[in-house]
């Protein structure tokens, strides 16, 4: 029995990967002082991948934001053992809004961008979850910030969806000409810790700045002109926006309801339609390397009146959100069986945790698709992008930490954001 | 019926010998090999004790049976599976379960290394910090005080 149980011993050492895969990400995290053979398992590739693959069908954690307002969110997901959902994760005071104070901006592959309303200077890229945040310093050629505005933040994932790097880009000036309107931006790399400046061409101006980011690529759909969605990769040398014709222009239906969204990695177009007794979803995904649209899904679900787009799944391409602008709920519709449940309520136990603030989602829904008054065409093309998700994604690896980047806890910033805000107060 | 069923004979590494239909051999890869290259009437398995092996025969059998059986409904003798499962692996030391684990990789049964491992996963979730894992599974730390602080401080959001 003694031998036997040494025998096990080593295997169970072997094994032990297996079994420290199976365990939740945060308690994966919390365990990695129980020795150097348990973090350095952890820290493998190997690991990471078969963490990736266990966890492949379980739930994930994520939040559908309207600017940082939470309508939606996902939680009690069991890749995370987190216990709020990913939006209560961004501190309440980098939520209030008020002059001099920070303040969220945007998210993108689950890092945040704040910025320091007193201080135009800086501003901040952290991880909400691991609570570690870079203080990016000013441009050079603008250094106390009050020529440029943080305005979005990009980031590179690798094929496991962990992020690489990330840009900071503050928007310096826009020039708008009779043919096409110049970007110039001044963008800051995780990876070189430098600001660069360029110029970028867009053939249309660009009417709300509200945005959607994949893998480096920022998107934009309101437009001058109806039926297009632009895009620039601020990791290339371009210095010119994609313009992209969206797949059903020209059908102005205006009963057909909008948004770009992002799923599986791809940027995902989701139009509903209501027709007798049913909705129509049809959703197609923008291929990455030549821009053209493939349509992935024609499906009829059952429900009738009125329902918008909101976001689809993160993670599974098999799975959109809708809203009842009549019954005021949110409906999942599973695309592969063409079934659906109406979340929240108290007989789908079966259903992960999920918060909806209802009365946002009303107001925010009706305000974007109010029945339409107009019969300009432009208002029949509304691609809806004013929803963002914040997800948390499904493997962490600590915030890329750029060259001589000062480093600071969440404890810290928020001490420090109070303390800012007290001063101008008094001021 | 009964005599229609090829029987197997399986013999521990402690001579414990243990009688089952061919189906419940079947479950383990390493021994589905063996009886098809072999086709003696009894197997001598070295590496398992018969208190192991008891417990190997007893997951493979319940879990043949609800194969065969749960043709009509199979959710719901699905969920007793589960709840079979949940009762067999709760019984069980840690002992058992290491011993089991290095038993369900040898003779390969996929489903029983499964539920094995997350049963010790199950055991470290359980723990509320790093020094009580430790002393759960007997593992001794090879930090020095320094580098366990830093380790701590690197992932401390985890202890909320």
């Amino acid at each position: 029995m003694a031998m036997e149980t040494q025998t096990t011993h080593h295997l169970l050492e072997v094994l032990q990967t297996e079994i420290l895969a199976r365990l939740p990400l945060k308690t994966i995290f919390r365990f990695k002082s129980v020795c150097k053979t348990w973090k350095s398992t952890i820290e493998t590739v190997y690991f990471r991948r078969l963490f990736l693959s266990l966890h492949k069908n379980s739930s994930s954690s994520w939040s559908l934001l309207d600017g940082p307002y939470e309508l939606i969110g996902f939680h009690g997901c069991k890749t995370w053992d987190l216990p709020n959902s990913p939006a209560s994760l961004i501190p309440p005071p980098f939520k209030r809004y008020h002059t001099h104070d920070f303040d969220y901006v945007v998210s993108s592959g689950g890092l945040v961008l704040i910025r320091d309303g007193s201080d135009n200077a800086y501003c901040y890229v952290g991880n909400p979850v691991s609570q570690e945040w870079v203080k990016i310093p000013p441009p050079p050629s603008d250094p106390t910030g009050d020529g440029s505005c943080a305005v979005c933040l990009v980031t590179r994932l690798d094929e496991d969806g962990v992020v690489l790097s990330f840009i900071v880009v503050r928007l310096d000036t826009v020039l708008v000409l009779s043919t096409e309107n110049h970007f110039g931006a001044f963008m800051y790399s995780s990876e070189t810790g430098i600001w660069t400046s360029k110029v970028a061409r867009c053939p249309y101006y660009i009417s709300n700045m509200f945005d959607i980011n994949l893998n480096g690529t920022i998107y934009y759909t309101s437009l001058t002109l109806p039926g297009v969605v632009v895009a620039h990769d601020f990791y290339s040398e371009s210095e010119q926006f994609r313009a992209v014709q969206l797949p059903d222009y020209p059908d102005y239906n205006k009963d057909y309801k909008r948004t770009l969204s992002i799923s599986g990695g791809f940027v995902m177009y989701v139009r509903t339609l209501a027709r007798y007794k049913e909705t129509v979803l049809k959703i197609w995904r923008l291929n990455n390397d030549d821009d053209t649209w493939h349509l992935l899904w024609e499906v009829g679900f059952l429900v009738s009146g009125n329902y918008v787009p909101m976001a689809m799944h993160p993670f599974d391409i098999g799975t959109v959100y809708i809203w009842s602008q009549r019954y005021h709920h949110l409906v999942s519709c599973n695309l592969r069986k063409g079934d659906f449940t109406v979340l929240g309520d108290a007989s789908n136990n079966g259903h992960q945790d999920c918060f909806i603030d209802h009365s946002l989602c009303k107001k925010r829904v009706d305000k974007i698709w109010l029945p339409k008054l107009s019969s300009n065409l432009y208002f029949n093309f509304n691609v809806c992008i004013s929803f963002c998700s914040f997800v948390v994604p499904r493997w962490m690896e600590p915030v890329p930490r750029p060259p001589k980047a000062e480093m600071i806890d969440t404890t810290s910033l928020l001490s420090y954001a109070t303390a800012n805000l007290y001063k101008h107060m008094r001021q | 019926m009964e005599n229609e069923k090829k029987m197997i004979t399986l013999k521990s590494s402690d001579d414990v010998t243990f009688e089952v239909e061919e189906a419940v051999v079947l479950e383990s890869q390493f021994l589905s090999h063996l009886v098809q290259d072999c086709p003696a009437p009894e197997h001598k398995i070295k590496e398992v004790t018969g208190k192991i092996l008891s417990k190997v025969v007893e997951y493979c059998e319940k879990h043949v049976v609800v194969v065969v059986d749960g043709g009509d409904s199979s959710s719901s003798s699905g969920d007793d599976l589960k709840k079979w499962d949940d009762k067999f692996i709760k019984e069980m030391d840690l002992s058992t379960v290491y011993d089991l684990i290095a038993a369900a990789n040898y003779l390969n049964i996929q489903a029983l290394l499964d539920l094995m491992c997350q049963r010790v996963a199950d055991v470290i979730t359980a723990c509320k910090d790093h020094k009580e894992i430790r002393e759960t599974l007997g593992i001794v730390s090879d930090y020095t005080a320094e580098e366990e602080a830093e380790v701590l401080k690197e992932n401390e959001w985890a202890f909320d």
